[in-house]
């Protein structure tokens, strides 16, 4: 396959390793015709036959060329799935009339392969099961099909034949607990109850596509390979403008791209970008591409680049020009740009349903926040609470000398630094939350406190005086005010 | 004076509409203020495709002492201004700063693009990260705000050129690193802002930083602050010392202002009793602001 195809009429056989020597992978009608058949040794084909023209089998041809053929047959059906080794699956659900009926599709996809030099049998059936049986035995019905066009193993089919069961009518016949019962093997190979019934259609069998419909991609090979920049640049323009009108045309964005450069030496580099919003904007998606390109090394050159939406979304359709949207969308572009070059998301900041100080807000990703043309401008009717503008990750602790024990601090040393405290507000008390009341989780009173030169302190006391059995109440500051 | 109006045409035909000829003995005042607004106008290039005149209209801190000492009675909207802090340690009133005069900007009814705060890993680690409940309290919704945090100064430049350019936000707050904010980089930023029509505010982690290309440089610091009349022990309202140290066209000078964050705006402060000059009589102010015994300016 892929190479000068035999003449036609002399025997031919394609070889392999096998046991004890060279083995014949496949023969040609001719070949079949002189006796000779598969999985026979080369030197007693030889023997029979010393004209054989022999090739070595290469299976990922046969592979390549099988998803060829399956690519082909995409002009029947967008849903086709290789069957390996030798087989292609095509679901025709809702097609056969366009080609006037089952039987002339079937004549129409028979007659045009034998065309093109391919010797093969068609089945048509309700199941993937039945479909396959009778691509490859003759029967009248189903019940008359042979135990082994139930997709079986050799084993349990011999095992069948000898206990009689010769064709599916009569595995049909016998109660299914029996059958259960000595066919109850993990493979599929094995278990004849579960073939049974995937050819009856009483069990689902789902149909893998080799190109799920709706996958958007742009390719373009080049005729020499591209080193520089600017033309890598006039390439990816071209696949971006492709791939959006498609994306455009479905009413789609794309929120995972990834763009593959074909190295002429034959690797190849992928570049993945991702979006916040689904996007079928040309001029966004090559803004975010762009820098990425710039950092590839191109080697000895790039001769084909292929640019894939690997997740898409609904694209919202936008009315630009109302309440600033504009805006929000320059403000999502933007974050796309920042996120693919340096993996820094824009935070906005949640109010979260708690009274803990560092659990009182979520950061989360900006672009997923309400829009903020829609809000109202005003501001809540009551005064936020007194907190500072900048709060720490990690509370620091420090040294604090108060006038009462359960007073406000007079003096803080804080990064060996000592200040005199001349004004302070507190405590304000914030006690663990009930239902995370752990061990060693003690309640806070917090103080806002400013030194000599009015610079303020967000600070608190963990810990109570008085407690039997607890450490001494220490002290921590928790952030700083402006 | 040299100036040739009709050769500055060639380049930007419509920009010398207003062609003033230099008598001496004329109406000083008013002439200088033409010539400005012309500086004005070259300096921005675009301001002639801009829609609408209050996009245009100066940046006010609303206090009309300070506004007097700034070009064109506010800040440049669409500028690079920057904000050092007085003395190591400052840092939060720098911040508090910066972001007051953002919220000046931010409110004055038409814009209602959010805010954009870059922070360096390394300044969150040393002075903590943002906290959005305290943000509030200044007087910023938390609905528009954003924040990103980077890790190299490089990035955080690039990311606030980028912010700058899409015109997405009305105001980019950026920590700034010295070593990197030099007069190349700042004039960039410069021009990113007036492109992107938004303002930029650089807040620096030290003072003495190398000169940059901002139409105004800060200094601000904490100062004490004055307590409420029913608590004396407690701390007041944010009080910051501020110094302009270099305004384009406009006067340097140093103040002592109060945030007041329901109203988003300042006032001034006297030295000695600590107590914030009735805001009635300070709106109109030059009376007020030249009588308060201690004030700093000029």
């Amino acid at each position: 396959m892929g190479r000068t195809p035999p003449p036609a009429g002399l025997p031919f056989a394609l070889v392999e390793n096998g046991r004890a020597g060279l083995r014949l992978a496949a023969v040609n009608a001719a070949a079949r015709g002189f006796g000779l058949a598969r999985g026979m040794r080369l030197a007693d084909a030889r023997a029979q036959l010393p004209d054989l023209l022999t090739e070595a089998h290469a299976p990922e041809d046969d592979i390549n060329s099988l998803l060829g053929l399956c690519r082909w047959m995409e002009r029947y059906s967008p849903w086709v799935a290789p069957d390996p080794p030798d087989g292609v699956l095509l679901d025709v659900t809702g097609i056969p009339h366009l080609f006037g009926g089952e039987a002339r599709m079937l004549a129409e996809i028979t007659a045009r392969l034998a065309r093109y030099g391919f010797s093969l049998r068609a089945g048509q059936g309700a199941t993937v099961g039945a479909a396959w049986a009778l691509a490859r035995h003759d029967a009248r019905d189903l019940a008359g099909l042979p135990v082994e066009a139930l997709r079986i193993d050799a084993a349990a089919a011999k095992t069948l034949r000898r206990l009689g069961l010769r064709t599916v009518g009569a595995l049909q016949a016998i109660p299914r607990a029996a059958l259960a019962r000595r066919f109850r093997g993990e493979s599929l190979g094995e278990n004849v109850l579960i073939r049974l019934d995937e050819m009856m259609g009483l069990r689902d069998e789902p149909l893998n596509p080799l190109n799920p419909p709706g996958s958007f991609m742009a390719h373009r090979t080049l005729m020499e390979p591209v080193i520089h920049a600017e033309g890598l640049e006039t390439v990816l323009a071209g696949l971006v403008d492709l791939l959006c009108r498609d994306l455009d045309l479905a009413g789609k964005g794309a929120l995972r791209l990834i763009l593959k450069l074909f190295r002429s030496d034959g690797s190849r580099v992928n570049l993945p970008a991702g979006f916040s919003v689904a996007t079928h904007d040309p001029r966004h998606m090559l803004r975010v591409l762009k820098p990425k390109l710039e950092a590839v090394d191109a080697g000895f050159g790039i001769d084909a680049m292929t640019l894939e939406a690997r997740e898409t979304a609904a694209a919202p359709v936008r009315q630009h020009g109302f309440l600033e949207d504009g805006a929000t969308l320059a403000l999502e572009q933007l974050n796309d740009r920042v996120l693919n070059r340096h993996a820094a998301p824009f935070l906005a900041l949640e109010e979260a349903a708690s009274h803990i100080p560092e659990r009182a807000e979520t950061p989360r990703p900006a672009t997923r926040a309400p829009p903020a043309g829609l809000l109202p401008p005003g501001r809540r009717a009551s005064a936020p609470a007194a907190r500072p503008l900048l709060i720490f990750e990690a509370p620091e602790p420090v040294a604090v000398v108060a006038a009462v024990p359960d007073g406000p601090p007079m003096r803080l040393t804080w990064r060996r630094v000592t200040r005199r405290i001349v004004k302070a507000q507190g405590p304000e008390r914030i006690a663990p939350e009930w239902w995370r009341l752990a061990e060693g989780v003690r309640p806070r009173d917090y103080y806002i406190a400013e030194d000599e030169q009015g610079r303020r302190y967000w600070l608190y006391r963990e810990g109570l005086y008085g407690e039997p059995d607890e450490p001494q109440p220490r002290w921590f500051v928790h952030g700083l005010s402006a | 004076m040299r100036w040739k109006p009709a050769q500055q045409g060639a380049r930007g035909r419509e920009t010398c509409t207003a062609v003033t000829s230099f008598h001496p003995g004329g109406d000083l005042p008013a002439l200088l203020a033409a010539l400005r607004a012309q500086i004005d106008r070259l300096e921005q290039g675009q301001a002639r495709f801009a829609p609408q005149a209050a996009r245009n209209a100066p940046w006010r801190t609303g206090l009309s002492v300070l506004d007097r000492h700034l070009p064109a009675q506010g800040l440049q909207r669409a500028g690079l201004h920057d904000v050092s802090p007085l003395a190591p340690g400052d840092q939060p009133a720098a911040m508090g700063f910066a972001l007051a005069l953002a919220l000046c900007r931010l409110d004055d009814g038409q814009e209602r693009r959010p805010l954009l705060w870059c922070r360096l890993a390394a300044q969150e680690r040393e002075y903590g990260r943002l906290y959005g409940h305290g943000l509030e309290r200044l007087g910023l919704p938390r609905q528009r705000f954003v924040t990103v945090s980077l890790r190299k100064p490089a990035d955080l430049l690039w990311v606030m050129e980028e912010a700058l350019k899409s015109g997405a936000l009305a105001a980019i707050i950026a920590d700034a690193d010295a070593a990197h904010a030099d007069l190349t980089v700042t004039r960039r930023l410069s021009l990113a802002a007036a492109a992107g029509k938004s303002a930029a505010i650089l807040t620096f982690a030290r003072a003495g930083a190398s000169a940059t290309a901002s139409h105004t440089r800060w200094l601000a610091g904490a100062g004490p602050s004055a307590s409420p009349p029913d608590d004396v022990l407690a701390p007041g309202p944010a009080c910051w010392r501020i110094e302009l140290t270099r305004a384009r066209g406009g006067r340097p000078g140093a103040w002592t202002v109060e945030w007041h964050h329901a109203q988003s705006r300042f006032s001034l402060v006297s030295g000695i009793s600590h107590r914030a000059i009735h805001p009635h009589t300070d709106q109109d102010g030059a009376d007020a602001a030249t009588r308060g015994p201690a004030l700093r300016a000029g």
